[in-house]
């Protein structure tokens, strides 16, 4: 099954990976990815700007409802949990936090991984609470791929440590592998 | 988290429609099956043929789910830019001229958002006589409303928001702690009116200055999305003021020869003439 879309989960430690993740995609990359990253509630802009900097495809803010396209970056807005509807379109949701933490990435890859299914490829990186977990087992439940930045290679490994604990990913890399792995899609 | 399919969702749906006449049905269905999952588990419920017994069979389970799947407005203050804005800006150049203008809140669920409006009303003062009124679905909503609970994730986000709003002023001083739990308090909904949503003819009024809908439209479907609009835009008078959630777009339904747009980083309309 080729792969669809990818989701991107990070917290704590996971910022400068990701930069270097977002310089590597190809510009004619024919699939849509999702970034849930853990950020401040309150600040709204400077991120998504930060992010586009050195990004290789447009990394935006969706608003809700809007139709997924590929070869676009979709990042979770501060403050709601972003989804994605069977239709491909987003949704997003104010609903409680979900382990202290909205955007949630639990909810985003269950979300996605009920969506893509086997299309689905999920990168969990470095990340100080439990977030995640469900959503890589949920990833997994639908049949789709899963990679874990290596524990040991994490800043803070409770994120991964914990997924890993619940559900075995296809790949434990180390970021310089998650980032050969990235720039071959 | 999706434990429940959209074949189950929707007869969920035609089950409340069934019994009870409420339509659910222009609801976003990925956070309606997040939020009925939820339930689900939280309810110990274990399949989707159960939970439609249970809402048939329960009308207090009913009222119950209908404020659970209704999802509460945003934490007070949230987007705090919004309403230094607001305060700052907005509410000098709409209230100031006017005399007991009216600022609305439809579809209500927690009231957090006309708390936080009953909060800066008070801090910028006396000269501003306001009429604030609220909308909500069902008794248990309003209760709840009037109760002014604030759970502790709920009190924890609009602290924080708040101390953004008003730097060096204190939230707690608009809180109060009973038998453990943390209310808003009372006094901050006196005159305030809250009625049940439907019991209208037009939600606004000529003297409706502002409608507040901030992060409503993200929980229902397009379809339903442009009918409220449309509604809601169609009862309003030219000059009213309208808001909605900062990651709401309202551009693509083909109203926009019905508003202005005041800012569109904070999404603030402005009803205009039709022609």
């Amino acid at each position: 099954m080729p792969t669809k879309a990818i989701v991107i989960g990070g917290s704590a430690g996971s910022f400068q990976i990701v930069i270097r993740i977002l310089e590597l995609f190809r510009p004619n990359l024919p699939i849509p990815v999702f970034l849930c990253l853990h950020r401040l509630k309150q600040v709204r802009k400077g991120f998504e700007e930060t992010l586009n900097y050195n990004a290789s495809l447009p990394v935006r803010e969706p608003f809700d409802k809007e139709n997924i396209r590929p070869g676009k970056i979709y990042l979770a807005p501060s403050n709601y949990h972003l989804l994605i509807e069977r239709d491909l379109s987003i949704a997003l949701s104010t609903e409680h936090p979900v382990l202290h933490s909205r955007p949630s990435i639990d909810v985003c890859f269950s979300s996605a991984a009920d969506v893509y299914g086997e299309g689905l490829l999920a990168i969990l990186l470095s990340g100080a609470n439990q977030d995640g977990t469900q959503g890589v087992a949920a990833v997994k439940k639908n049949g789709g791929a899963v990679v874990v930045q290596d524990p040991d290679d994490c800043e803070i490994s409770t994120m991964c440590e914990s997924a890993i604990k619940l559900t075995k990913p296809d790949q434990i890399l180390t970021v310089s592998n998650i980032i050969e792995f990235v720039s071959l899609l | 988290m999706f434990s429940v399919s959209i074949l189950e969702a929707k007869t969920i749906i035609r089950t409340i429609d069934k019994t009870y006449g409420t339509d659910l049905s222009g609801l976003a269905m990925a956070s309606f099956r997040l939020r009925l999952s939820e339930i689900m588990q939280t309810s110990k419920i274990d399949s989707t043929e159960d939970l439609a017994a249970r809402l048939m069979d329960d009308k207090t389970f009913y009222e119950t789910f209908i404020s659970d799947i209704s999802i509460g407005s945003p934490d007070m203050f949230r987007d705090p830019d919004l309403w230094i804005y607001l305060r700052d800006h907005l509410l000098p150049t709409v209230l100031k001229p006017r005399i007991y203008p009216e600022i609305i809140f439809p579809e209500s669920v927690t009231g957090h958002e006309l708390f936080s409006l009953a909060v800066l009303l008070q801090e910028i003062g006396k000269d501003y006589r306001v009429d604030l009124s609220a909308t909500c679905y069902n008794q248990k909503i309003m209760n709840h409303i009037l109760a002014g609970e604030l759970p502790y994730y709920n009190f924890k986000n609009s602290k924080d928001n708040y101390e953004v709003f008003n730097p060096g002023s204190n939230f707690e001083d608009y809180t109060e702690t009973r038998e453990g739990n943390r209310y808003l308090k009372p006094n901050l909904l006196q005159g305030v009116e809250i009625r049940l949503q439907g019991t209208d003819k037009n939600l606004c009024s000529e003297k409706t200055a502002i409608v507040f809908y901030r992060n409503r439209m993200i929980y229902q479907n397009a379809e339903m999305q442009y009918r409220m609009l449309k509604q809601l835009l169609g009862d309003m008078k030219k000059g009213t003021y309208f808001i909605t959630g900062i990651q709401e777009a309202i551009d693509g339904f083909g109203l926009v020869h019905l508003y202005e747009t005041v800012s569109s980083d904070l999404k603030i309309y402005q009803k205009k003439d039709a022609n």
